[in-house]
């Protein structure tokens, strides 16, 4: 496989991946939205119609803030001496960055919406962690494969 | 077949310097070892230290295990033990040389009296044969142990005893014994030397030489540099080399060349290599260190002229091989001519252009003293964070950079790029040497830097696409395949195939 074609394909992997993430965090969002909504609300099939918006929303904003790291890298940070490369502080604002929108998004977008602190939990692990962790852990240029934290541990050549 | 290199003098130890770098390059045509001998009477001689430095570097970390199937260091070099065979001894004159106190008053001895002036006879050949062959001749012709009357005369018969053995033994195998000799015909040890060392060898070898096992080569370097010393040069009465004096002894060397080889050959093929712009050498010397002139393009014709030597088939050799430029003021990748690539029975595989075979180990020594050189040490020691190069934690985990030969390795490109830039300054009179961008090299005192934005054209005339970011690249996602390959010795290749122009 190419470079072009492993490009392509990461991208592809980015934006699946929220889309699996966001199917997951719509059913076990639904699920729990049972256990808090009250008898005289708002109804869970209206519930459900706006929580599947909002996890459009924040499937949209957390998938871009990994594209944005996965472009940045690939192409937006070229290398042209061995020194100031890594770039762990970009990818760890762009991270802390994501993990805003997973509370901000629900609280500021979608204020009337009820949730409790399980739905921000599922945006967090799953948006927050899994999303942007395991995509710039998985699909990572080349150039900047180990910049997330650990990466190294769990990615190097065990044997040369 | 195997491959014999001899350096006679400081012109000859410039061919060498070249040929060392081809040879690393992996320019020679198989990976038969190449054996390597200098001879030079001047053993401080400036440019012989500089060019077996570069070459005792590679004899170093010739062994890094770059695998398999690459062009890179695929010719091992064997040094012959004493690398520079000095025919004479410390503070000896030809008197002392030839023995004369026991010929005085004899025949012989009048008749030596008459060859030789009396300065000839008396000065001291610790810095050469002062661009007088005659004297080269005779200390050379008494002292080169080949045959056991000479051995039995010189307590120390090396480095000649073992270089009898290797030849024989290829001779043995069934290999040809290629051997190459370089040397001035206008100065003092080379044309001294290249006739006489030659000889000498045919007489040795002269039933392998009569079967084609052993065919002799030779770059017969014609004046290209000139110099005239100082006030404060010169003691009074001493005898030096005269630049004004090269033309003349290259017409009588020439000439006495064109009478041998027509009467009693002994060189297969001759390469003639020459300029008729002379470059001016500034700082002039009688020999020892400060004998050190810059790298030419006249050397770099001379170590192609041992590859086309090596690549030559046995049974259509080239008695006499000149090469010219195209344009008159100028020297382009066009004016070099083509590597051949054999097999092991020495029959041609394929062609190769020499510039995009060069080019590819040119980006591989810059992009090495780039990227690498400058952090290695702090990663190895941590104090630069791993994650960050990628290239580092993939190969070079664990790696000692203190292991003697990485840091031949790292010395050796110091002294490359030092060469290169030698080599592609322009020349006297504007004449221009277009091999090397002029902008890439920013600095060549150690450690050598580059212009990053000039990397993907540091050859003059080719745009390879390789930036140093994409160097980096190819770096960090690449795998390296071969099994043979391991150690330092892996990112090397590994770095060495990322700078391949695909």
């Amino acid at each position: 496989m190419d470079r072009k074609q492993k490009t392509a394909l990461q991208i592809a992997g980015i934006v699946l991946c929220y889309l699996i993430l966001g199917i997951i965090s719509y059913f076990i969002g639904s699920s729990l939205a049972k256990t808090f909504l009250g008898a005289g609300g708002v109804s869970h099939t209206a519930w459900v119609k706006r929580y599947a918006n909002l996890v459009i929303t924040m499937a949209s904003f957390s998938g871009a803030v990994s594209l944005i790291w996965y472009l940045s890298a690939r192409f937006g940070m070229p290398v042209s001496s061995p020194f100031g490369v890594g770039k762990r502080t970009i990818w760890a604002i762009l991270g802390v960055l994501n993990l805003l929108f997973c509370i901000g998004v629900p609280n500021l977008l979608y204020a009337k919406l009820d949730k409790n602190f399980t739905i921000y939990l599922l945006f967090l692990v799953l948006f927050g962690v899994v999303g942007y962790y395991g995509c710039s852990l998985l699909a990572a240029p080349a150039n900047y494969k180990y910049t997330p934290l650990g990466a190294r541990q769990l990615l190097s050549p065990k044997t040369k | 077949m195997s491959y014999y290199f001899i350096s006679i003098g400081g012109s000859g130890a410039k061919v060498l310097e070249a040929l060392t770098h081809l040879c690393v390059a992996g320019a020679l045509p198989t990976n038969e070892k190449l054996y390597v001998m200098a001879i030079d009477p001047d053993i401080g001689n400036g440019n012989l230290a500089r060019s077996s430095a570069a070459l005792h570097c590679y004899n170093s970390f010739q062994k890094l295990q770059v695998g398999a199937g690459t062009q890179l260091f695929k010719t091992k070099v064997e040094l012959a033990n004493p690398f520079v065979w000095n025919p004479t001894e410390h503070d000896k004159c030809l008197d002392d040389v030839m023995s004369y106190q026991a010929y005085k008053g004899t025949p012989i001895g009048d008749l030596y009296e008459v060859l030789y002036t009396g300065k000839e006879r008396q000065t001291l050949l610790n810095e050469g044969f002062r661009g007088h062959p005659a004297i080269g001749a005779a200390v050379m012709a008494k002292k080169v142990a080949l045959d056991e009357h000479a051995a039995q005369e010189n307590s120390d018969a090396e480095p000649w005893k073992h270089f009898k053995v290797l030849v024989n033994q290829d001779a043995k195998s069934g290999s040809v014994a290629r051997i190459f000799l370089t040397g001035s015909v206008f100065g003092g040890t080379g044309a001294a030397g290249m006739p006489t060392i030659a000889k000498l060898l045919k007489q040795t070898f002269k039933s392998l030489y009569d079967e084609n096992k052993v065919i002799l080569g030779s770059c017969l370097i014609l004046p290209y540099f000139s110099f005239s010393p100082g006030k404060g040069d010169l003691m009074n009465g001493q005898v030096y080399a005269s630049s004004e004096n090269f033309l003349t002894n290259t017409q009588a060397a020439l000439k006495y060349y064109s009478v041998k080889n027509r009467d009693e050959r002994v060189y297969h093929s001759m390469y003639f290599i020459g300029d008729d712009v002379m470059s001016p050498v500034h700082k002039f010397s009688v020999g020892s260190s400060n004998q050190e002139n810059n790298a030419h393009i006249v050397d770099f014709y001379g170590a192609l002229s041992a590859l086309d030597f090596f690549q030559s088939d046995v049974r259509a050799l080239k008695k006499c091989s000149y090469i010219t430029h195209a344009l008159n003021t100028e020297f382009n990748w066009s004016d070099i001519p083509n590597l051949v690539l054999m097999d092991a029975q020495g029959q041609k595989v394929k062609d190769l252009s020499f510039k995009t075979h060069f080019a590819q180990y040119v980006r591989f020594i810059l992009g090495y003293n780039h990227l690498v050189k400058p952090v290695l040490r702090g990663l190895l020691t941590g104090k630069l964070a791993a994650y960050k190069y990628p290239w580092f934690v993939d190969y070079l985990t664990g790696v000692n950079a203190d292991a003697t030969d990485i840091k031949n390795f790292e010395e050796y490109t110091e002294y490359f790029v030092r060469w290169l830039v030698q080599l592609s300054g322009n020349g006297p009179h504007t004449r221009k040497i277009n091999l090397l961008n002029p902008n890439v090299i920013r600095s060549v005192n150690p450690p050598a830097q580059i212009q990053p934005t000039c990397f993907r054209n540091c050859v003059a005339d080719e745009d390879s696409g390789i930036t140093v970011n994409e160097l980096w690249y190819r770096l960090s996602e690449s795998k390296c395949q071969d099994s043979y390959a391991a150690g330092f010795g892996k990112f090397l290749r590994v770095l060495y195939d990322a700078c391949e122009k695909r």
